[in-house]
């Protein structure tokens, strides 16, 4: 809190302050000598009431100087600052309005949106500004963009922007927002200001790092007050995630309740003609998952949709997912042990869906895209370098090599590799099931389909069950060594040590051994990467596509959901074209065709972290070197200054008819 | 008008004397035959009672009549007539010198100087004693024109004195006075009432009849306005600075209070007081007096 006296020629009259206590004082002392008979009875009046005249001497006093110093400082023209001065009203000010436009901006409360707020919030900011000042708006958004290049004074262009802007469906970038600031200040002279305008979104601001430079002022305009309520379609998946032709496949949807109530919403879900619905109850804060059974009966991408009936909060109510459904599996088989790869092939390829291919021992990094990689009789090398491909989502087979082999633990690099021994078995082993309950097995629960711990084995590899750390052991030898495990990770890894040599037991002449591979394979797809597909982008970013054939690239069109065309852009490296819209877009399905031939479709889907519309607390906003308001005027006022005047004449006004009062009081009491 | 031989006793003064007859309501105790009645059974002609004769009693007092009827010595008793014994005390203290167009001691000089001329005009004795917290000045009893010019010259040599103590004057005095008689105290009473009445006790105890002449200004009944202002006593030239309007309310009714102590102080011992008022002539104050 801080005062700037603007007629301060005149603080030399401060002293007058002082008069009234000075005519208190020497009025007191030299009043007129009375010559009296007796001041016998007046001294003992005054005793009587000098218990009460004192104090209410000390009052008068106290009022009168007080209505002469309200009556000086009004002529001293006093600016009041509270909390904090941003500038002194002689100095040149520079000031950067950051203002949210991202998604959450869009929630209405009230009569009007937090971002319409926001606009009449900044606006009040630049009307609080002087011809000499210089100002800019940085919009807050995926890619922050300012108004001006450079700090400009043009405010009537600023104003008529902030009446033409529209709330994005974006996530903001609010480091590169106030990298933007802080380059626009840096070379200006003056008092130097940030102001950040925005609801301050508990998942967009909690962790943000809002640092402004030294000598820079950081004020805070936080728009929004309540929590807003809000049901969002976060997630679509397939499961499995690598559907197949003529497969009959779940079509997951997560709804989220981002309200303490618990709340009831109907989803519905749109792919190829067909239209479901269905009812779901969702926990406060929390997720439901509505499940739609689907059949797609060729290969091909499909466009998914999910919506909710809608609220408020439109934005968010819906989001769409492509479903690629393929006819077959890519399955790569390659290492040393022919003789395991060949029975493997020779499996898959007799169930049909598939397409199982040998290549030779090379760089595990530079086979193709697959769905399955096995190796087969791999020392160690191959796994390891196949780790990435098992981030990817691919589903790794590891046969090790009987030579010797050494196993790397897939998600803990911290553990030394195992070390993998072959064992000549002395006396033949049987296997049985140690995961009776696991997916793999729910084929041959019923029996009809054999048992699959069927078989016996003269060798092995010998490996310790407790070093396979977070395995899970499906099959396991009757000594209790593992036969077969599996690590979960964004893909599955499988652990083969079944030997299919017909030297080293009959496992593969078992009728069992062909649908246990199938039932592997399969059920591994549902832990296939639900991470971003190449196909999915998020509101404001550019739409590309890689075309694959030297075709000219002029007759391809990108139709948005409203059937607006995108103008592309040709970006060529090397042999590569990538296309990119030159226009950001907003969510929807968009589709590529070269002239009416479909060549793929690019789907963008509303942020997740825009969907809770909690904000922070004025408390959490406030921080050490800011200032943080709930509304522009009181940023203008923080700069600007109250004029004390009026408040300073009314005080003396209302001070004189105390005294008057009191006065009165007095004499009557 | 014919020249005024005395300041407090003007000719024209006089002339409306002619018509007030001192005459206190309360019988006196005299040694000379005179309009007074008077306790003591004497020798005029008006019949009072019968008392048995005791050894002793003037035989030629016996009424034969009544011993004739029944055989036993009465004495036939008369009222008997006497001279008064008028005592006035006049206090000359310095806060008797306060007042604006006539000072207190002024206003109580003339009533003092009209009252012994009343007095000696009717044969009884006046005696005057002027004091503060001493006593002055003492003339005895006397009723001689001498006398009473000797008591005029002592009232216009008068000045304001000392500090007022009306109770140590009043036991210094009491020795001095051998009749009883009429006290007539003239003062500002500025001191303790029970104190007063306490010094007054003797006199009474002797059947002195007593009035209490309470001399005050209208400044000192209703306190003027005057702003901010040093109050000096005059006696113990204190210095009190006040606000009049602050005083005023409670000083009327403190000074009313006083008033009142020192009446009902005065009622309960059968005393005459009387509030003189300065704005008032003191001719008035004879009403109390006269019969």
């Amino acid at each position: 809190m801080n005062f700037v006296l603007l007629n301060i020629v005149l603080w030399p009259f401060i002293f007058l302050v002082g008069v009234p206590l000075l005519l208190h004082l020497f009025a007191r002392t030299r009043p007129p000598v009375y010559n009296f008979s007796s001041v016998e009875f007046i001294l003992k009046i005054i005793r009587q009431t000098n218990r009460i005249k004192r104090p209410q001497d000390w009052i008068l006093l106290l009022v009168r100087t007080l209505v002469f110093a309200a009556v000086i400082f009004m002529f001293l023209q006093p600016l009041f600052f509270s909390k904090r001065r941003l500038s002194s009203p002689f100095e040149r000010k520079n000031v950067v309005i950051i203002l949210d436009a991202t998604a959450s901006m869009a929630y209405n409360e009230g009569a009007q949106t937090r971002f319409a707020s926001a606009c009449a919030e900044a606006a009040e900011v630049l009307a609080g500004l002087s011809a000499r000042d210089t100002a800019d708006i940085i919009w807050l958004k995926s890619v922050p963009s300012a108004v001006f290049p450079q700090m400009g004074v043009n405010f009537s262009h600023l104003q008529s922007e902030l009446r033409r802007a529209r709330v994005t469906s974006e996530a903001g970038d609010v480091t590169e927002a106030m990298r933007l600031a802080r380059r626009l200040l840096e070379s200006m002279e003056g008092k130097k200001e940030i102001c950040i305008v925005s609801d301050f979104q508990k998942t967009g601001w909690d962790k943000s790092d809002l640092q402004a430079t030294p000598g820079t002022d950081l004020v805070k305009v936080k728009i929004g007050r309540e929590t807003g309520i809000n049901g969002a379609v976060t997630d679509v998946y397939v499961d499995p995630a690598r559907p197949l032709a003529g497969e009959e496949v779940s079509v997951c949807c997560d709804v989220y309740n981002f309200s303490d109530q618990p709340r009831r919403r109907t989803v519905f879900m749109s792919v190829q003609d067909s239209r479901q619905s269905q009812d779901v109850m969702i926990p406060a804060w929390n997720k439901s998952t509505a499940v739609f059974r689907y059949r797609f009966n060729s290969q091909g991408v499909y466009p998914v949709r999910f919506a909710l009936n809608e609220d408020s909060f439109a934005g968010d109510d819906s989001r769409w997912a492509l479903v690629e459904v393929r006819d077959s599996l890519r399955v790569e088989i390659t290492g040393a042990d022919l003789i395991t790869a060949r029975t493997w092939k020779k499996a898959l390829d007799a169930v049909g869906w598939a397409q199982a291919e040998i290549v030779s021992t090379g760089e595990v990094t530079k086979l193709p895209a697959c769905d399955v990689l096995m190796l087969a009789g791999d020392d160690g090398s191959g796994l390891e370098k196949s780790l990435g491909k098992l981030r990817g989502g691919c589903t790794v087979v590891w046969a090790p090599s009987s030579a010797g082999a050494k196993m790397v633990m897939p998600g803990a690099s911290n553990l030394p590799p195992v070390q993998v021994a072959w064992e000549t078995l002395k006396t033949p082993r049987k296997l049985k099931i140690s995961a009776e309950k696991d997916e793999i097995f729910r084929q041959f629960a019923d029996g009809s389909r054999g048992d699959p711990g069927r078989g016996t084995f003269n060798g092995r590899f010998n490996i310790n069950a407790s070093s396979l750390k977070g395995a899970d052991i499906l099959l396991a030898y009757d000594d209790g060594v593992p036969a077969l495990a599996r690590f979960r990770q964004q893909g599955y890894l499988f652990l083969w040590n079944l030997s299919l040599n017909p030297e080293s037991g009959d496992y593969a002449r078992q009728v069992e051994y062909v649908p246990l591979l199938a039932e592997m394979l399969l059920v591994s797809r549902t832990a296939a990467s639900r991470g971003r597909e190449p196909a999915d982008f998020l509101p404001g970013e550019h739409l590309y596509m890689r075309l694959e054939s030297e075709a000219p690239s002029s007759d391809v069109r990108l139709t948005g959901p409203d059937g607006k065309i995108f103008p592309l852009a040709e970006q060529r490296t090397g042999h590569e074209i990538n296309l990119v819209s030159e226009d950001t877009v907003e969510p929807g399905l968009y589709s590529w065709k070269r002239q009416e031939r479909m060549l793929g479709h690019s789907i963008v889907n509303f942020p997740v972290k825009e969907s809770d519309l909690r904000t922070l607390s004025m408390q959490e906003v406030e921080s050490r070197d800011s200032v943080s308001v709930s509304e522009g005027n009181t940023v203008r006022l923080l700069r600007e200054g109250v004029k004390m005047w009026p408040t300073l004449l009314l005080l003396a006004v209302v001070l004189l008819i105390t005294e008057s009062v009191a006065l009165l009081w007095f004499e009557r009491t | 008008m014919a020249r005024s031989l005395f300041k407090f006793l003007k000719p024209e003064d006089i002339r409306k004397l002619e018509s007030f007859e001192f005459a206190p309501r309360a019988l006196v105790e005299g040694y000379l035959a005179g309009r007074h009645k008077s306790r003591a059974r004497g020798s005029s002609i008006e019949f009072r009672d019968f008392r048995q004769y005791v050894p002793g009693d003037d035989r030629a007092m016996i009424d034969w009549r009544v011993y004739a009827r029944t055989d036993r010595y009465y004495l036939r008793t008369y009222e008997q007539e006497t001279n008064m014994d008028c005592h006035v005390f006049l206090d000359s203290s310095a806060s008797m010198g306060f007042g604006h167009k006539l000072t207190k001691l002024e206003y109580a000089s003339f009533f003092a100087a009209a009252l012994c001329y009343l007095v000696v005009r009717s044969s009884d004795r006046v005696s005057l004693q002027i004091f503060d917290e001493n006593i002055r000045n003492f003339f005895p009893p006397g009723s001689t024109g001498l006398h009473l010019h000797n008591l005029m010259h002592a009232l216009e040599s008068n000045f304001p004195g000392n500090k007022t103590s009306v109770s140590q004057a009043l036991k210094k005095s009491f020795p001095l006075l051998k009749r009883k008689g009429t006290l007539i105290v003239v003062s500002d009473f500025f001191d303790d009432p029970a104190a007063v009445f306490a010094a007054l006790s003797p006199y009474l105890h002797r059947g002195m009849r007593i009035y209490l002449f309470h001399v005050l200004t209208p400044e000192e009944l209703d306190l003027e306005e005057r702003g901010l202002i040093t109050f000096l006593d005059m006696e113990t030239k204190q210095k009190v600075v006040a606000h009049t309007a602050n005083l005023r309310k409670m000083y009327r009714q403190a000074i009313q209070d006083h008033i009142n102590g020192l009446r009902e102080l005065s009622v309960r011992r059968n005393i005459e007081y009387v509030v003189a008022r300065t704005d008032t002539h003191y001719f008035k104050l004879f009403d109390k007096l006269t019969r």
